[in-house]
C-alpha cells in the first residue's frame, strides 16, 4: 500500500515533467508545404536553438528512416497524413535521442543535445528557465513523495 | 397609447419572422485563379484553360506581366517608354491574355514584376546574388512602363491585332511586384543590419500609383502580395511579412506607432500570399509571418496607416489574398490527398473572407508538367490534373461550403453558383434531406447559424442540380 502509494507519487511527478512545454530547440525547425519539399521560398522556420535556419524537413524524415529512429511503413503512413504527419514525422526525427534509439547519430548525447536546446537565443523557448523549472519540479515532486511516504509510515 | 402598443407589436413581428437568411447581406468573395497556361504564347490552349476559368465560376484571372519580356532588352534610339504603342515593346502575348480573359467575361489583374536589364539599378551583383530583374528596379523606369500599361487598358487604346475593331478591354486591377521580401523577386533586402528593400519598394509602388492613375484614373493598384514565411534574423533572404508592412507603412514597433514618412506608400488595394504549410486554420508559428488564419496581423497595420496618414489616399483598403494554394496527392505523392485539398481550398475562403478579405485567387488552374524538376518544385495545386479531369477542388472552388460548430450553434457558409435560394441538406440513412434554406444574394455568399443536433452529421448545399462537396459537422461545442 505504501509502496502504491509512493508509486503514484512518483508517475504523477514524471508526468508533470513530461507535459512541461519543450524547449523551442527540440521543436521542428522548418516545414514546407505539403509537396513544395524543394521550394526554397515557402517554407516555416521556428525558432530553434542556433537561431531561425532551414535545414531539409524532407531530408531529416528521410534520414530518420535510414537510421532506423522512424519504420519505414510508420513514416509512410505519417506523410500520408499530410503537413501535419511530415512535422510529426520530423519531430521525431529531430527528437529521437542518440543514444536510446541507437542508430541515429546526431552529433552528441541526449545530454548534450537537452543543453544545447535550452541555450536557445530566441525568445520562443524556456531558455535558462528550463533547467531552473526541471530541478524545481524535481525537488517539489521528491520532497512531496518523501512527505507523503513519512506520513504513510507515521500512521 | 393603442397605436404605440399596435406599432411596437408591429416591429416585433417584423423581427421575429425574419429568415435567418434574410438578414443582411454578408460580404462578397470575389475568387481568382493564376495558371501558367493564360501567360503562355499558344494560343489555342490559353483560350481554352481560359474557358475553363469561368467553367469554374472564377471572377478574377491574374495575368503576370513580365516586364522584361515586353519591353526591348535595351532601348533603342528614341524609345518612349511611356509610349505603349512604341514599337520596341512586345504586348503581343499579354494584349491575347486580356482580350481572352475578357472574351470569357473573366476580370484580368495585371502582376508587373522583373525589370529588364537596363531598368536596374547600378552595382549590379552576379544572378546568384540578386536573379535577372530584381536588382534595385529603378522606380521612375517602373513609372514609365506602369504608364504605358495602365494606357494600353485603359478601354481607349485601338487593338492592333483588329483595326477599326475597337479598342483593346479596359482592365482595373494592376498589382505592382509580388513577394517583394523574397530575395528572390527584390534585391537588396538588407544594407548591413539596415533593412532597405521596403523603402525602395515604396518608391516603386508610389511611381507606379502615380502612373496608373494618371493614365487611367478608374484603375485600382494593388500592393503586391508577400510570401507568408520570413527569417527573422538581420541579413536574411526572406523578410517576415509584418517587418515589411510596418516598414513599408512608416510604422514601428508592435503596437505601431507612426514615425516620419516623407513620401507615404500610395494605393488602392492591400494584398498577401497566405500560403499555408498546415491546414487552413493553423496560423504561422511565428507572430512576424502571416498565414491564413494571421491576416489580422497585416490588416491591423494597414488600419493603423490610414489612421494616422502612412497610407495614402485616405480611406479603408479593401485586402486580397493574391495567392494561395495546397499540391494535391495525385500526382504528387508528396501533397495532400485530394479530399483534404478540396477541403483545405473551402475551409481557406471562408478563413479569409471571416478576416476582411475581399478576394482570393487560386494558384493554379491545371497541374504543371513535373518534367525534370519533379513534383516538389512544380505546382500540382491545380484544379484540374494535367490531362484535364477535374479534382474534387474544382467543384469545391465553384461552390465553397463550410459547416462549423460552435456556441450552441451550425454555422454555415460558402459562395453560391448564383444569387438566389439555395438549400442545406443533411446526410441520412434514407439519402440527403432538407436541413434549413438560405438565401444568396447577388454577392452570393451566404452565411446563417442555424440549431443542429448534438451528434456529428454531414451537410451540404444545393442549389438547383449543383450541389457544393459534404462538410461534416463534428460532434459537440466549439466556437468556428
Amino acid at each position: 500500500m505504501q509502496f502504491k502509494a509512493m508509486r503514484k507519487t512518483t508517475t504523477l511527478a514524471l508526468l508533470l515533467v513530461l507535459a512541461m512545454p519543450l524547449p523551442a530547440g527540440a521543436a521542428v525547425r522548418v516545414v514546407a508545404p505539403p509537396g513544395n519539399s524543394e521550394a526554397d521560398q515557402y517554407y516555416q522556420t521556428l525558432p530553434g536553438a542556433t537561431g531561425p535556419r532551414a535545414p531539409d524537413a524532407e531530408k531529416e524524415t528521410r534520414d530518420a528512416v535510414r537510421d532506423g529512429v522512424l519504420s519505414e511503413a510508420t513514416e509512410t503512413s505519417l506523410r500520408q497524413r499530410g503537413p501535419e504527419g511530415l512535422a510529426l514525422a520530423t519531430v521525431v526525427a529531430k527528437t529521437a535521442p542518440s543514444g536510446v534509439l541507437g542508430a541515429m547519430d546526431r552529433g552528441g548525447s541526449p545530454p548534450a543535445s537537452s543543453a544545447a536546446a535550452v541555450r536557445a537565443p530566441d525568445d520562443q523557448g524556456l531558455g535558462g528557465l528550463f533547467p531552473l523549472a526541471l530541478a524545481l519540479t524535481a525537488v517539489a515532486a521528491l520532497a512531496f513523495a518523501v512527505a507523503r511516504w513519512r506520513g504513510l509510515v507515521m500512521r | 397609447m393603442k397605436r404605440a402598443a399596435l406599432a411596437l407589436t408591429l416591429v416585433a413581428l417584423a423581427l421575429a419572422v425574419q429568415a435567418p437568411g434574410a438578414a443582411a447581406a454578408p460580404r462578397g468573395l470575389e475568387l481568382g485563379l493564376a495558371d501558367a497556361t493564360f501567360n503562355g504564347s499558344d494560343g489555342a490552349l490559353r483560350d481554352e484553360w481560359m474557358a475553363r476559368a469561368r467553367g469554374a465560376r472564377a471572377d478574377l484571372v491574374l495575368l503576370t506581366v513580365a516586364w522584361s519580356s515586353i519591353a526591348p532588352k535595351a532601348p533603342p534610339a528614341g524609345f518612349e517608354a511611356t509610349d505603349s504603342a512604341d514599337p520596341a515593346y512586345d504586348w503581343e502575348t499579354l494584349d491575347g491574355a486580356v482580350r481572352a480573359a475578357v472574351a470569357q467575361g473573366l476580370e484580368p489583374v495585371l502582376s508587373v514584376n522583373f525589370a529588364p536589364r537596363w531598368a536596374e539599378g547600378p552595382n549590379r551583383p552576379s544572378p546568384a546574388v540578386a536573379p535577372a530583374g530584381t536588382w534595385l528596379p529603378q522606380p521612375a523606369e517602373l513609372g514609365r512602363f506602369a504608364q504605358a500599361l495602365a494606357a494600353r487598358y485603359s478601354g481607349g487604346f485601338a487593338d492592333p491585332a483588329n483595326p477599326g475593331a475597337g479598342p483593346l478591354p479596359s482592365v482595373r486591377y494592376f498589382q505592382v511586384w509580388a513577394e517583394q521580401n523574397l530575395s528572390v523577386h527584390l534585391n537588396p533586402l538588407w544594407e548591413g543590419d539596415k533593412l532597405v528593400a521596403p523603402l525602395h519598394y515604396r518608391a516603386m509602388l508610389n511611381a507606379a500609383y502615380l502612373a496608373i492613375h494618371a493614365a487611367n484614373p478608374g484603375a485600382r493598384v494593388i500592393v503586391g502580395g508577400l510570401a507568408p514565411y520570413g527569417d527573422a534574423a538581420v541579413g536574411g533572404s526572406r523578410i517576415p511579412p509584418v517587418w515589411f508592412w510596418r516598414s513599408l507603412l512608416c510604422l514601428r514597433g508592435s503596437e505601431p506607432r507612426p514615425v516620419d514618412c516623407p513620401e507615404p506608400a500610395h494605393f488602392d488595394i492591400a494584398a498577401h500570399n497566405p500560403i499555408n504549410v498546415w491546414a487552413p486554420s493553423r496560423g504561422a508559428v511565428n507572430p512576424l509571418d502571416v498565414s491564413t488564419p494571421d491576416v489580422g496581423r497585416l490588416t491591423s497595420i494597414v488600419r493603423r496607416a490610414v489612421a494616422t496618414g502612412r497610407a495614402l489616399p485616405a480611406g479603408p483598403k479593401p485586402f486580397w489574398a493574391t495567392e494561395i494554394w495546397w499540391d494535391s496527392n495525385p500526382p504528387d505523392p508528396e501533397g495532400v490527398p485530394l479530399r483534404r485539398h478540396a477541403r483545405f481550398l473551402s475551409e481557406s475562403l471562408f478563413e479569409l473572407w471571416r478576416q476582411g478579405v475581399g478576394a482570393v485567387i487560386w494558384w493554379f488552374l491545371r497541374d504543371q508538367s513535373p518534367g525534370s524538376a519533379g513534383f516538389g518544385a512544380t505546382q500540382q495545386s491545380g484544379l484540374f490534373f494535367r490531362e484535364g479531369r477535374a479534382k474534387p477542388a474544382h467543384r469545391a472552388f465553384g461552390f465553397p461550403f463550410v459547416a462549423r460548430r460552435g456556441r450552441g450553434k451550425v454555422l454555415l457558409w460558402g459562395k453560391a453558383p448564383s444569387s438566389g435560394r439555395l438549400v442545406v441538406e443533411r446526410r441520412t440513412r434514407h439519402g440527403w434531406a432538407p436541413l434549413t434554406r438560405v438565401l444568396a444574394g447577388s454577392r452570393r455568399v451566404f452565411l446563417v447559424r442555424i440549431d443542429a443536433p448534438e451528434g456529428a452529421f454531414r451537410v451540404r448545399a444545393r442549389q438547383g442540380r449543383l450541389a457544393s462537396l459534404p462538410a461534416r459537422v463534428a460532434a459537440g461545442k466549439g466556437g468556428p
